[in-house]
């Protein structure tokens, strides 16, 4: 596969792009720390186009890159636990082929926050994150479900140019 | 249903359980809104739920202990090896911004709670 870090790169500009089109997007539901994970497209996508070892990597330089550019030192530490949980257990259940796109990619909305809450609740160590967690379980579902119906329907036609040009 | 389908269902299904699981925590442990929350030092050690009885010992760490008492919803210091002992002889607390000091030991039993305290301020 000799375009891979093309697509790899590809990939990591299309996360970029959609990083910043969701601080456009005014996406508030009065709850903080919900949000579309409009990024997490292009890892979903990663992950069955590639093998876990590419969409590790892009979920890691994701992280970084997006979180220097839209966001500061402690979003980077939030979104790198969230996605690096999110993304591992997503490769888990690509590979054991046994769950559609969506339920893959509403697992891994899941985990994302799981990862995050995780690491609020290392920081503060107070129960009180207790109440969140129904919250972002059930945001991380729903978000997963649209991102997962949404690379669904993308992923044949990538698949389609990317036979066509020898890379698949 | 085909096996995949199954998997789906099964899977979402776990994490509905899970949310839920969550979302009963704060009813079945006591109200997390209404805590004890001992401070050690101008740190927070430790929160409590006020409304589940539990017999907490704070250990003072150049030596000595607080034993604090959390029962139906009042919260006071049953035993210590502080030299005055004044924590101990304090009566017990329940209300709102309502706290129990130990100063030798540096530590600080505070209610936080919905049930606000009768007195409108206190003069110290």
């Amino acid at each position: 596969m000799k375009g891979k870090p093309a697509y790899l790169g590809l990939l990591l500009a299309f996360a970029m792009m959609l990083s910043y089109i969701e601080t456009l997007i005014p996406f508030a539901v009065g709850i903080p720390g919900v949000k579309l994970g409009l990024a997490n497209l292009a890892v979903v996508l990663c992950l069955y186009l590639f093998r876990f070892r590419e969409a590790f990597l892009l979920t890691v330089v994701k992280a970084v890159v997006c979180g220097f550019l839209f966001g500061n030192l402690s979003m980077i530490i939030y979104s790198l636990a969230g996605a690096v949980l999110s993304c591992l257990v997503m490769a888990a259940m690509v590979k054991s082929d046994s769950f559609h796109i969506p339920v893959v990619s509403a697992v891994g909305g899941v985990m994302h926050n799981a990862g995050q809450l995780l690491v609020a609740y290392i920081t503060v160590r107070t129960y009180g994150v207790v109440y969140y967690v129904p919250v972002l379980i059930i945001s991380g579902l729903l978000t997963g479900i649209v991102i997962g119906t949404v690379t669904s329907l993308v992923l044949p036609y990538i698949k389609t140019v990317m036979k066509r040009s020898g890379q698949l | 249903m085909s096996k995949k389908l199954k998997a789906d269902v099964a899977v979402i299904a776990a994490i509905g359980i899970v949310a839920t699981l969550f979302w009963a925590i704060p009813y079945l442990n006591g109200d997390l809104s209404e805590t004890v929350i001992i401070n050690q030092d101008g740190k927070i050690y430790r929160e409590y739920p006020l409304y589940n009885d539990a017999v907490i010992p704070v250990y003072y760490e150049p030596g000595g202990y607080n034993l604090i008492l959390v029962s139906e919803g009042e919260v006071s210091v049953t035993d210590a090896d502080c030299p005055d002992k004044l924590c101990v002889k304090q009566r017990a607390v329940s209300k709102n911004g309502e706290s129990i000091i130990c100063l030798p030991h540096k530590l600080v039993v505070q209610i936080s709670s919905k049930e606000e305290s009768d007195l409108d301020a206190v003069t110290n």
